[in-house]
């Protein structure tokens, strides 16, 4: 579904990623884990085409994602229907007047009719339990609320992969264990979970494949992972733990 | 619940929303260019050096180029600054960009070639190239910080600096945030939006909303951390090689000046 082949990114020369490959299929569950600065963030961004690699191809379902497929406006809707984010930054990614506004922001732009769209908004809220949320205004919300409501208004419109960037950052334990429940059931749903963390304990059993970046910006591992949490040398020689 | 765990059957429709795609390009271009300026200490070794020389070098050439009225002494310090900036800062757009408005100064000026002011007309755009290429030495190797700091030595006093560099990094913060904000907005539209404008002005007054409640809790900080109105600046300015080679230019311009330019 994925296929990313030899790709290289730079900040005004500053090298966030280097040279890297990776294919992932349909359905899987990806955790990418890495020290800060890895350039994380960085891949997650290029998953969603914010930004474009300097160099290498970014396949996604057959079709090469480059900034000038990106300009077709058909194309890009499509392509930005299937593949979700969720930024690191909740605080940036939420832009309308009420919280149900937020939610219905992506099924009222495909066109579904306002039954449709209160049936989805409604089931998203009761989802992520935040019901009583509904009328507020996001911006002035708690942290943990907000990360609640940016994944309420990315599940709405029902991608079929959904990118994370470090999720569970300033959550609660009672919400981290939330979401991990939630993860397993998107991902069982069948939805491909691609997600930065940091966090291991409370993403117990979601992942099935690990994805390690190193310092120098590089991938150093692609394993099961349950096997790259296990191995502890080579997690604590890569500043992991 | 059950449209969550099925694919959807989605073909979009043709919205008109360019105006994001520009924003967007736009916005990023701002940000690289203030990224750029935050970054650059970072890049280069002869450019960590003071930037007092710099500052001083662009207003003695700026100053010097305009009251000569001789081409000798115009074209001279133009070739010295072209020197410069291909030594130190090994990227064309500079030139590119000096270039570009001398030409635009040409065209303005072809009415008053016609009428036989030739030389005038050359001394001139030599001028604009020359102090276009000087402006882009210091604003391209120097961090905005650093040339903030530049007005200490010309006794302006510290809360000013303070402040000014406060709106630097405000400006970065916020045009970071509203960026990803639009970047956001981007990914998430998906289909035909009826609402573009109310959107881009909600973007608006969350931003004002997200500002003041950082400087509010800038301000919190600083209370706490004991601040009580005084701000003193330390510089940490040390004279070095790249120093002296800038003292040095400053010292050829002001000879050429004093020898062929009045
Ligand atoms: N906008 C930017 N401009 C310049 N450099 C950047 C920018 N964003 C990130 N970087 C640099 O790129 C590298 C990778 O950053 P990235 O944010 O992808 O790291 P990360 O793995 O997500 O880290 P973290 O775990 O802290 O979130 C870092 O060295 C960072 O300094
Ligand atoms: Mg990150």
């Amino acid at each position: 579904m994925i296929e990313i082949n030899n790709i290289t990114f730079e900040y005004n020369g500053l090298k966030a990623i280097d040279n890297i490959s990776i294919k992932i299929e349909k359905g899987e569950s990806i955790a990418i884990i890495g020290p800060n600065g890895s350039g994380k963030s960085t891949f997650l961004k290029i998953l969603n085409a914010l930004i474009f690699p300097s160099s290498g191809d970014y396949i996604f379902n057959g079709e090469k994602i480059t900034p000038s497929s990106m300009n077709n406006q058909i194309f890009s809707k499509k392509f930005h229907k299937k593949i979700g984010f969720v930024f690191q930054n909740s605080d940036s990614q939420l832009f309308c007047s009420s919280v149900y506004d937020e939610i219905a922001f992506g099924p009222r732009q495909m066109g579904l009719s306002e039954i449709d769209v209160k049936r989805r908004c409604e089931d998203c809220l009761r989802l992520l339990n935040i019901e009583d949320l509904k009328d507020r205004v996001p911006f002035n919300l708690s942290g943990g609320e907000k990360k609640r409501v940016a994944i309420a208004c990315v599940l709405s419109s029902n991608p079929e992969v959904i990118v994370l960037d470090e999720p569970m950052n300033g959550l609660d334990p009672r919400t981290k264990r939330f979401f991990r429940e939630l993860l397993i059931k998107l991902n069982q749903s069948g939805k491909t979970v691609i997600c930065a963390t940091h966090d291991f304990e409370y993403v117990k059993d979601v992942f099935k494949r690990a994805i390690v970046f190193s310092k120098n910006h590089r991938i150093i591992r692609d394993d099961h992972y349950d096997k790259v949490i296990n191995d502890s040398v080579f997690l604590f020689e890569n500043n992991i733990i | 619940m059950d449209w969550l765990f099925k694919e959807d059957d989605y073909v979009p429709v043709k919205d008109n929303s360019r105006y994001l795609g520009k924003n967007i390009f736009i916005f990023s271009e701002i940000i690289s260019k203030i990224i750029n300026g935050v970054n650059l200490r970072q890049s280069n070794s002869i450019l960590s050096a003071n930037p007092l020389m710099r500052f001083i070098l662009l207003i003695s050439t700026i100053i010097l180029l305009s009251l000569s009225t001789k081409v000798t002494f115009v074209l001279l310090t133009d070739v010295l600054i072209v020197f410069t900036v291909l030594a130190i800062v090994k990227n064309n757009h500079i030139l590119k960009a000096a270039f570009t408005f001398a030409s635009f100064t040409l065209i303005m000026l072809i009415p008053s070639i016609l009428n036989g002011n030739k030389l005038n007309a050359i001394i001139i755009v030599l001028k604009v190239f020359g102090d276009i290429c000087s402006v882009s030495i210091l604003t391209s190797t120097t961090p905005w910080n650093d040339i903030i700091k530049v007005l200490k030595f010309f006794l302006v006093p510290d809360i000013f600096i303070f402040v000014l560099e406060n709106t630097l990094r405000f400006i970065y913060l916020l045009s970071n945030i509203s960026f990803e904000t639009l970047c956001a907005l981007k990914l998430r539209s998906i289909g035909k939006n009826n609402k573009k404008y109310t959107n881009m002005s909600s973007i608006i007054g969350n931003m004002f909303l997200k500002s003041k409640n950082m400087s509010e809790e800038m301000y919190y900080a600083m209370e706490c951390r004991g601040f009580t109105g005084e701000y003193e600046i330390k510089t940490r300015f040390h004279f070095s090689i790249a120093d002296l080679l800038f003292a040095t230019l400053i010292v050829v311009v002001f000879i050429f000046y004093f020898t062929m330019g009045r």
